[in-house]
Parts: C-alpha cells; sequence; structure tokens
C-alpha cells in the first residue's frame, strides 16, 4: 500500500530525501513545515503537519488573522515552497506585496547578561520567560513594520486565484499544480527527485464575499474541505483558511470545525472595552482542536490559556497570566491622621508584605 | 487492540461474534474523540480471524496502517493476506467533486456505494463515519435508509456493523436516534464536564442492549480514561495515577 501521507524515515543517510523547509517531528513520525510564527509552532508540537489543513476562526475584524496568513506566506517565501492564495480580492498580488520583511539574527540576540560573580550556578540556566519562545531553528521572525520587496519572493513558484464564480475552481487549480512531479508524495523514496511543498492560503472562506451563512452553504463549504482534505493527503501540502465563524451559528461551526485538521479561534481586544487583567495582550487563542494525524492522541501543548501579542519583529504567544499585582495602599494619604498600625481599621492597609 | 478495553466489555478474541451493530458515540467537543476506539475494534476482529471491510470517509487508508501499527496491528499484511479490505471514500470524493459541474443527486452516490459493499464478503464492517454523510450534505432520510440497508445486508451475513456518530449529530435528530435504537453495543466517549485535563481525557461508558429480549438494557458503570500514544488506560473515576 502506498504511503501517501509522507512521513520521513528515519534515515540519516543519502536515502533520506530532504525538503527544505520541512523537520520531523519530536513526537510522531511526521513531516512537519513552520507556521511562520515560532511561538504557534510550539504550542502545535513542532508545527503543521504535511498534509493537513489549519482552520483559524477569525476574529471579529480579522486583523489578526490576515496578519497570520502573511506570516504563513512569509515563511513559503523564506523556505522556497510553492504558494497558492486564492481569494476574492480584486488584487491578489497585494497580499504579496505586503508580506514581513524577515528580521536578521542580530537583532534578536539579545545583549548577554554579565557575568554573575554570587549566583554563578545559574548563569547557563535560561531566564525565566513567560512566552513559548524556541529558539527558532526551523522558523523566522518577521518585521511587521517592513515588507519584502519584490526580488525576495520572485523565485519562488506563486500561483493566485481569483474566484468570481464557484469554490470548485480553487480546488481545480489547486489540483494541477499539485499533481507536478515535485509535490506528488513519492511512493518510494528516490533520491533523486526534488519535492517541494505547496503551501495554499485560502483566506475568508465563508464570509459574505462567497457566500451566505445558510444551510445549503455550509454543506458546500464541508464538502469543499473534504475534497481539500483528500488532496492534502495525498501530496505534499499544507494548507490555512481562515473562516468568519462568528458569522455562523455553534452547529454550523462544528460541521466546519469537523472537516479541519487544527482549528485555532482568534479573540482580539479593542483598546476601549479590554478587561485590564489583558493589558498586555492585543487578544486570545484558543485551541479548539489539535492536529491528529498518523497518531491515536494529538500533542496537548503545556498550557491551554493562550493569549497573543503583536510586536514590530514578533508575533508571541504566551501563556495568560495576570499582570503584576501593584498594590495601591502606597500612594494614598489624602489628610487622614496617621493611626497607628496596630488599629483595626487600618491594619489590612498599612501592613503590606 | 487495548487490553484493559477488552476488559471493560468483558470480550476476548475467541469469542463468538455476538455484538450486531455497535455504535461509537462522542458526548461533546474534546480534544480526545470517539475515532480512537475504531483501530481497537479493526485489530480486534482481525485478531479474532474475521473478515472486515473499512469504508473510510475521514482519513486516508495510510493513517489506518500507522495507527493500527502503533496498537500491535500490522495492517498491511492483513491487506496483503485478504482479510482487511479498505473502501477509500475520501480519496474518491475529491475526484467526484472535480468531476462535477453541478451537483448530482446525493442519492444516488449512496445506493452506488450500497451496492459496492453489497458485492463484497465480509463479515464487520467498518463505517468512518455516518455523521460526516450528513455534513456533507445527504438528506438524512436517505442516509437513514442507507443505515437500514446496511444493518439488514449484515444482519443477513451474520456479521457486525461498526460506526460512529460525531458531536456534530444533534441529539434529537432522526439518525441519532435510529442509531441508538438498532445499537446492542453503544459506547459514548465524554469529556470532563470541568474542561480539560492531561491525566483524565475523558469518560468512557458502555450500554448493552439484548436484542432478543428489548427490555433487557445493561448498563456498564462510567470509567475514567487517559489515551497515550500505545495504550488506553482504564480506571474507576477518581483513581487516576495523577491523583492517587
Amino acid at each position: 500500500m502506498k504511503r501517501t501521507t509522507f512521513t520521513k524515515k528515519s534515515g540519516k543517510g543519502a536515502s533520506g530525501v530532504v525538503i527544505p523547509g520541512t523537520h520531523p517531528s519530536l513526537h510522531n513520525g511526521l513531516l512537519l513545515v513552520s507556521t511562520g510564527i515560532p511561538s504557534l509552532d510550539v504550542v502545535l508540537g513542532g508545527g503543521l503537519p504535511v498534509g493537513s489543513i489549519m482552520m483559524v476562526e477569525e476574529d471579529l475584524f480579522g486583523r489578526f488573522s490576515k496578519i497570520i496568513l502573511k506570516y504563513y506566506l512569509a515563511e513559503g517565501v523564506m523556505c522556497n515552497h510553492s504558494l497558492f492564495v486564492a481569494s476574492f480580492e480584486d488584487k491578489n498580488e497585494e497580499i504579496l506585496t505586503q508580506l514581513p520583511k524577515p528580521v536578521t539574527k542580530d537583532i534578536l540576540t539579545g545583549s548577554k547578561t554579565d557575568d554573575m560573580k554570587i549566583a554563578f550556578r545559574y548563569r547557563d540556566l535560561s531566564t525565566a520567560t513567560n512566552s513559548l519562545d524556541a529558539p527558532p531553528k526551523y522558523g523566522h521572525y518577521y518585521d511587521i513594520s517592513r515588507t519584502m520587496d519584490k526580488i525576495d519572493y520572485e523565485h519562488c513558484g506563486i500561483t493566485t486565484l481569483n474566484l468570481n464564480k464557484l469554490i470548485r475552481s480553487t480546488l481545480n487549480k489547486l489540483n494541477t499544480i499539485a499533481s507536478d512531479i515535485q509535490h506528488t508524495a513519492p511512493k518510494s523514496i528516490v533520491a533523486k527527485t526534488k519535492l517541494n511543498i505547496i503551501r495554499a492560503a485560502i483566506p475568508g472562506l465563508g464570509s459574505p464575499l462567497w457566500c451566505e451563512n445558510t444551510e445549503d452553504n455550509v454543506s458546500s463549504i464541508a464538502r469543499f474541505l473534504h475534497a481539500l482534505r483528500a488532496l492534502a493527503r495525498n501530496s505534499l501540502m499544507t494548507c490555512v483558511v481562515t473562516v468568519p465563524t462568528h458569522l455562523y451559528t455553534p452547529h454550523q461551526v462544528n460541521v466546519i470545525r469537523h472537516m479541519v485538521d487544527c482549528s485555532i479561534e482568534l479573540e482580539s481586544f479593542s483598546k476601549e472595552k479590554t478587561n485590564p487583567v489583558f493589558s498586555q495582550f492585543h487578544g486570545l487563542i484558543r485551541l479548539k482542536k489539535l492536529p491528529c494525524l498518523n497518531s491515536l492522541v494529538p500533542f496537548i501543548p503545556q498550557s491551554l490559556d493562550l493569549g497573543f501579542e503583536l510586536k514590530k519583529t514578533k508575533f508571541q504567544i504566551k501563556c495568560l497570566h495576570l499582570p503584576p499585582d501593584m498594590s495601591d495602599g502606597a500612594a494614598e494619604s489624602d489628610g487622614k491622621t496617621q493611626k497607628s498600625p496596630c488599629d483595626s481599621n487600618t491594619l489590612h492597609r498599612k501592613l503590606d508584605f | 487492540m487495548f487490553d484493559q478495553l477488552n476488559n471493560f466489555l468483558g470480550w476476548r478474541t475467541t469469542d463468538e461474534l455476538k455484538e450486531d451493530f455497535i455504535l461509537l458515540k462522542d458526548g461533546g467537543p474534546s480534544f480526545i474523540e470517539a475515532p480512537f476506539l475504531l483501530h481497537h475494534f479493526i485489530s480486534f476482529f482481525l485478531r479474532s480471524g474475521h473478515k472486515v471491510v473499512l469504508a473510510s470517509l475521514e482519513q486516508t487508508p495510510p493513517y489506518y496502517v500507522v495507527s493500527g501499527s502503533k496498537i500491535g496491528c500490522n495492517l498491511e499484511r492483513e491487506i496483503s493476506e485478504g482479510n482487511l479490505e479498505v473502501v477509500d471514500l475520501l480519496g474518491s470524493s475529491l475526484d467526484e467533486y472535480l468531476s462535477l459541474n453541478e451537483d448530482k443527486s446525493n442519492s444516488s452516490t449512496l445506493k452506488d456505494l450500497y451496492q459496492k459493499l453489497q458485492a463484497m464478503t465480509w463479515k464487520v464492517l467498518i463505517i468512518d463515519d455516518i455523521s460526516l454523510l450528513l455534513n456533507l450534505g445527504h438528506n438524512e432520510n436517505d442516509v437513514i435508509n442507507f443505515l437500514h440497508y446496511l444493518h439488514v445486508l449484515s444482519r443477513k451475513k451474520g456479521g457486525c456493523l461498526i460506526t460512529l456518530l460525531h458531536h456534530t449529530v444533534d441529539c434529537d435528530s432522526a439518525l441519532y436516534r435510529k442509531c441508538e435504537r438498532l445499537a446492542t453495543l453503544t459506547i459514548e466517549v465524554k469529556g470532563l464536564g470541568t474542561g480539560f485535563s492531561k491525566d483524565v481525557h475523558g469518560n468512557l461508558s458502555a450500554v448493552k442492549r439484548d436484542i432478543s429480549n428489548n427490555a433487557s438494557v445493561q448498563r456498564k458503570t462510567s470509567k475514567q480514561f487517559k489515551l497515550t500514544d500505545r495504550t488506553l488506560h482504564i480506571f474507576a473515576a477518581g483513581t487516576s495515577t495523577a491523583v492517587l
């Protein structure tokens, strides 16, 4: 039986075919690609498995889901993968002009802490961070304030598709790319063939531009995703779709979620209505479904309560935590007479260790 | 094959094929849902020596092969020996989708599938999963009829039918109620009410129903389980190794 879901053989020798931009998973035998956001890779257990479909459930205005998609495509450019973008925008090339520029390594390595004289035992330990920062062996950091120039991405095989009619045409086009010899999952490892990954990005699937949110359309989206899954499993492809799930009923969202392999939900905060507890985050990430290809149990990350923050050079996903509690007892005096600390009224305020 | 699950159900590989219709269902969305039980049943029935046909809508055949090898069952060898046959419906759905110009009537695809399954010889038929047919837009009545025909067919062959109901199927829907009615063994996998926990993945409960005597229903106590990559640990509620 042919192994169509590509699992990398554990060969260190010449028989192993190395596909650029991929790395084997530490937990199961799958081949993973980076999503473009290193902390998201940590959450998913190393990256997105080849052959899977990830759904990003959009936040209210789609701001951050678009940014995530840009990181995904930028990573594809850095790894020399073939890209495929299908959307309803008039000029698909626009999303390509907005890809973030990668950050060079020098900016990343912060200044080393001074040689510790007293606590020398702790010198070699890494500083405690709350963020899921893996040393990016496989991913890249991107500077969101600068964009890639055309020369940077010209070398990639990029296909864009402007959809005016049916969803079907997307799959047709994607199928023709996938049947290209360099993208099909090989039945047996032949050392000579050059293989490459297709990164497909479909923003706004199910948005009002595609279709109205009726039951019929939900099942047509489900059929599309089902066929897309078949295509992804049989070729070297990963796919990220963004769906505005807030427009659909919970039951319909469950149906769409069933059709994809991995799903994360974004909730972004608006400046006025933010809970002060979340002051340092730009939004929350909820994991709704984790990829479970080729294994019984999916990889479960350390913490399931995650929030994200978009900095200039990093899209950082952090475990949720409360901000440090700055006690405000020190500020108030307000002309009240000084009372002795043992007085029952002031006891809880003055004695603060 | 999960040994602890065999103990829980009281099954041995040497037993005769007692069950008629096994229903696996999800109690709600969770990271770990019912499909892992399918691998157990595939390897169990192969180990008992029955012929198995797997109609897979949810995943491609290599997924089952790799997952089967994790629990100690060499599915590739079983396929080459002819004990297991996999009908790859996921792969054929792509071809169907691309070749259609407009949606042709969905009920004819179910009829074709039924005729294909009728032509094969099998003792155990596993469908992964029947709720997916609803999500893909087939009419609920068509799916119920399809299930009914398959059930009659499996009774004629003296075999067993196993299927999975995903939690997207509403409890009040006709398909859900029909499956519950037909099932001689129902296994429900439900996540914990308090949220996801790494040590206790959920609750497992089984209901046996005697078809000859309609009034007799036997419920097994609900136990908690933890699924690792190789085995399934089943323990009484509150006795997880993390807690003790």
